[in-house]
């Protein structure tokens, strides 16, 4: 037997290492349930924080186990064993309930989808980065008229011959003393006809003046036994110089409009809200200089805040119009587009007691000459699509804006992850229909897509 | 640890294994000691196995346990000891040498019990070296053939590890089927010599018209069957019989085998091993203490440490706590005669109460016992109800409370607790899967069975570790198990699933053009 102490033992990196690889599942598996992430109620209902709890699915040691809750369930066979002093009716613990399950009307605790879940505490900004990897703001342009100037703090780029001792850039003045001594000392050779060895030495002997050095050679005075150096001047003094320093900005804003009529249901109004959520959260992250203004309407559009635009509720009917007057109004008077690049998003079930009011103000607001218009219809209805073939637009009302739309300019078609997405090019002008959360991420993307200025 | 402690630990390490070997009766392999700083511990920890192999799970044990310990201070067992000959045992340095002197006699406790239990018998000595082997092996097949490759192996033999019992039959499927072949002409043909052998009418007119026959179609019908017999061992059958693995992927899985039979008895054995070495640091200790080997200041951070890891938990049985003292009743009962008919059915309580033959076999019967029992037969045996409330075991249940749930103690009867206990124990850790049919369908698909022991399987775990079984055949994965009390047979077949992906993979593509 033995013992032997290792005070120092050292520690092989393994552990980090693996950890490591352990964060890069985490992050794959966000990416890969991204339309799941992304529709998850509780970061966009939440109060404003940075860190939010989300669910990953797919890092748990998975092996045949049994499901002992079902157990518990099944028959009066206790949720465990404990043991120590105490008695009966004691409370020995206590966890608190999930929000979905448990309790009447909820699912029961065994289906929970939480068992095979881990959670995990990440960063707003973080899944914004690992989600919205290369999206950004399309056909965006130096608008080159009215770059805004943006303050960024102070800076010592300038050099000049004048300031104080403390900010003496000691490099530029030894370059310039360098500089100047150079041609002294090619005059004194052309002078004297001296080697340049010689002619350091006679300058270094003559304290820099250089005529007292070409007298020195030519009278042979020279010391020989001087080490030649360089002076350094008044002349040569070079200092810092601190200013404000300033960004060019390219100027954007970004006109995001929600219908808040009485139409919109509460899940229309959550996949709205979604989706506005992640454009604004995602835009405030890459764009340090963008606008974000908002606009509700029911029959009557106005301006709102933040707080308002995501929380507030409100009901009534629809001119789709009045949101598009509204935001044409806000270009001309605040946001002109010869000095800024504007985005306009639109969210909608599409309902409009108006729709070819409504074309007639898109029109004029395409004439502004926009970078981009999108406009996003909420559709929730169920139905097959066989039968919206059938009865086309007869089929309830909800369809009349985007079929009006269609009917006005020319479209190409595509979907993604079922998602339809429309585009024209010409026009600046994409569309969408949203029919369940797992649209919101493809239509996302199909917004930010900013290779499309390119081609 | 300063060098003066360290001599003096090594003096006593040579009387703790002379009290151990001479008092207490013990066999043990020789033990290496090594004492660490609490980083190379929290490792030591997450890998199990010091020299163990990478993998994602280790970092993510190794993360947890960091952040318990440097946030909390807390965290980090005495020891960890590794079954193997010799015996390796790590020690955390900041043990105080009180502490530290428990520990080592607390380890000497576990080694005996290695040595000695026959569940032990069948695991590799060699555990340290294999594992270490392996994880430079894994890291060229990393370089060769992608971390993502052999991660997908490794997971998968990490699912299905502890399926492998160090106690399944070494026969191989030529031998097994020859076995069943000489075992079924018995059963078929018994019933000529006068036997009586349960098999049908039409069946018995083919055997009796052409017994050569017969018997070649029986072989022919046998040599078509794969598995020959159901069987348990998972990784076995799927190493020897898949047709997609590769001979480093087949390496991979055989190590990682070997790796679950090492943890199989440790799992199986955890009440009684835990309660063994308690009893045996105890011993240990109070003789040290009794020859004066130790001061007065360390009695009391002995006593201190000593009831720590004895505490009660409120919600689950501390192994330390009760499998001690379920080693201590054993003893005072076999030492006072409290066992037998006449023990049993004496309904006097007075004379109970003062029951002793003064017989003193209680150490002799619990060496009797270690060899040869794990938790689940050692509960049965000697978990009375007496004993239930003595150490005041009870069943707690839930009560809803509105945002909380209440764990509330019940006031059930010791013997509700005792077959509640003992019933767990019959299934703990590992449902029994056995692979009824390595042909399926007679397309190579593999048909799986849960043998049904009282409790449902948790079906998404169940579903999630069929695609880690998948992902060594690659044909679809059947499994019979029970669902809300019916029988239903799941299904994975992950190509199918293939299909799907491609076609939003087309439908994405057309996207951006």
């Amino acid at each position: 037997m033995s013992i032997a102490s290792h005070p120092d033992w050292d520690l092989s990196e393994r552990g980090k290492k693996d950890a490591e690889r352990h964060r890069k599942k985490i992050d794959d598996a966000i990416r890969k349930n991204v339309k799941d992430v992304i529709s998850e109620e509780s970061i966009i209902t939440k109060k404003r924080g940075k860190k939010v709890r989300i669910p990953v699915k797919g890092l748990k040691d998975y092996r045949f186990i049994y499901n002992h809750r079902k157990r518990i369930e099944g028959e009066d066979e206790g949720a465990g064993i404990g043991h120590g002093q105490g008695k009966p009716g004691d409370v020995v613990g206590k966890r608190l309930k999930q929000a979905d399950g448990d309790g009447p009307g909820g699912k029961k605790p065994g289906d929970q989808p939480g068992e095979d879940y881990i959670e995990t505490e990440v960063d707003i900004d973080y899944l914004i980065e690992i989600m919205f990897q290369d999206l950004g703001l399309p056909w965006i342009e130096e608008k080159t008229k009215a770059h805004q100037l943006v303050p960024k703090g102070w800076k010592f780029d300038t050099i000049s011959k004048k300031g104080i001792i403390p900010r003496l850039h000691k490099k530029r003045t030894m370059k310039e003393a360098i500089k100047r001594s150079a041609l002294f000392l090619k005059e004194i050779m052309e002078e004297t006809k001296c080697s340049e060895e010689d002619a350091d030495i006679a300058l270094t002997q003559a304290k820099n003046d250089i005529n007292e050095a070409i007298e020195l050679i030519k009278n042979n005075k020279l010391d020989r036994n001087i080490e030649p150096y360089i002076h350094i001047e008044d002349e040569d003094l070079r200092y810092k110089q601190i200013e404000e320093d300033v960004e060019l900005h390219s100027n954007a804003v970004v006109i995001a409009m929600m219908d808040t009529s009485g139409s919109m249901t509460t899940d229309k109004k959550y996949l709205c809200r979604s989706l506005l959520f992640w454009l604004v959260e995602f835009l405030k992250k890459m764009y340090d200089h963008v606008q974000i203004k908002f606009i509700t309407h029911t029959t009557d559009a106005k301006v709102v805040d933040e707080e308002t635009f995501f929380h507030k509720g409100e009901s009534g009917g629809t001119y789709c119009w009045s949101a598009i007057e509204k935001a044409t109004y806000l270009i001309e008077t605040e946001y002109p587009t010869e000095n800024w690049n504007v985005y306009c998003v639109y969210v909608s079930d599409g309902e409009d007691w108006d729709p070819d009011k409504t074309i007639r103000y898109i029109k004029e607001l395409l004439k502004k000459d926009i970078n981009m218009l999108s406009y996003n219809e909420i559709d929730t209805s169920q139905r097959p699509d066989s039968i919206q073939m059938a009865f086309g637009s007869t089929w309830g009302n909800s369809n009349t804006l985007m079929k009006a739309i269609k009917n006005e300019w020319k479209f190409k078609s595509s979907t993604e992850a079922g998602a339809e997405l429309y585009r024209n090019d010409k026009e600046h002008f994409l569309l969408s229909v949203i029919k369940n959360k797992d649209h919101v991420y493809p239509v996302l993307k199909y917004i930010l897509f900013k290779e499309r200025g390119n081609g | 640890m300063d060098k003066a402690n360290l001599r003096k630990l090594i003096k006593l390490e040579d009387r703790m294994k002379q009290i151990a070997k001479e008092d207490l009766h013990l066999e043990m392999y020789d033990v290496e000691f090594d004492i660490v700083p609490p980083q190379k511990m929290l490792e030591i920890m997450a890998y199990n196995i010091p020299t163990n192999i990478s993998n994602w799970k280790k970092g993510r044990d190794y993360e947890r346990q960091r952040t318990i310990y440097e946030n909390a201070a807390a965290g980090l067992p005495y020891e960890v000891v590794i079954n193997a000959n010799p015996a390796r045992a790590y020690l955390m340095d900041d043990n105080v040498f009180a502490v530290q002197c428990l520990v080592m006699a607390h380890v000497l406790g576990h080694v005996a019990f290695f040595s000695m239990n026959k569940y032990f018998k069948k695991s590799r000595q060699d555990i340290m070296l294999i594992m270490h082997e392996a994880t430079r092996r894994f890291n060229e097949y990393e370089k060769r053939f992608s971390i993502d490759e052999v991660e997908k192996i490794v997971d998968a033999g990490h699912a299905l590890q502890l399926h492998s019992s160090p106690f399944v039959s070494e026969e191989t499927e030529s031998e097994k089927r020859k076995r069943v072949f000489e075992q079924e002409k018995k059963r078929l043909h018994t019933h000529k010599s006068g036997g009586y052998a349960d098999i049908s009418a039409s069946l018995k007119k083919e055997v009796d018209e052409d017994v050569e026959l017969f018997n070649q179609k029986l072989w022919r019908k046998l040599k078509l069957k794969t598995p020959v017999e159901p069987t348990d061992d998972l990784l076995r059958y799927i190493i020897d019989n898949s047709s997609v693995l590769e001979d480093w992927q087949k390496d991979i899985l055989e190590v990682l085998r070997i790796e679950g039979q090492y943890y199989w008895p440790i799992i199986k054995t955890k009440y009684m091993n835990e309660g063994f070495a308690v009893v045996c640091h105890q011993k240990i200790m109070n003789k040290l203490f009794e020859e004066d080997l130790l001061t007065t200041e360390d009695h009391a951070h002995y006593n201190y440490s000593n009831s720590l890891v004895k505490a009660e938990l409120p919600m689950s049985i501390n192994p330390y706590m009760v499998g001690s003292a379920l080693w201590e009743d054993i003893e005072e009962r076999w030492n006072k005669g409290r066992y037998g008919d006449d023990w049993e059915n004496c309904t006097n309580a007075a004379e109970k109460e003062h029951w002793d033959t003064g017989e003193m076999n209680g150490w002799s019967k619990c060496l009797e016992v270690m060899p040869i029992y794990i938790d689940w037969f050692f509960w049965q045996d000697f978990l009375t109800a007496d004993f239930i409330d003595k150490v005041n075991l009870y069943i707690f249940n839930e009560e809803d409370k509105g945002v909380y749930v209440d764990y509330v103690r019940t006031k059930r009867a010791a013997e509700d607790v005792r077959r509640l206990i003992i019933d767990a124990f019959a299934h703990s850790e590992v449902p029994e899967i056995e692979i009824i049919d390595g042909n399926y369908n007679e397309k190579g698909e593999m048909y799986l069975k849960h043998r049904w022991a009282g409790i449902e399987l948790d079906n998404r775990y169940a579903e999630e570790t069929m695609k880690h079984i998948f992902k060594l055949w690659e044909k679809p994965i059947h499994l019979l198990t029970i669902v809300d009390k019916k029988e239903i047979l799941l299904a994975i077949d992950l190509n199918e699933k293939k299909e799907e992906e491609k076609k939003e993979e087309a439908a994405q593509s057309l996207i951006y053009y």
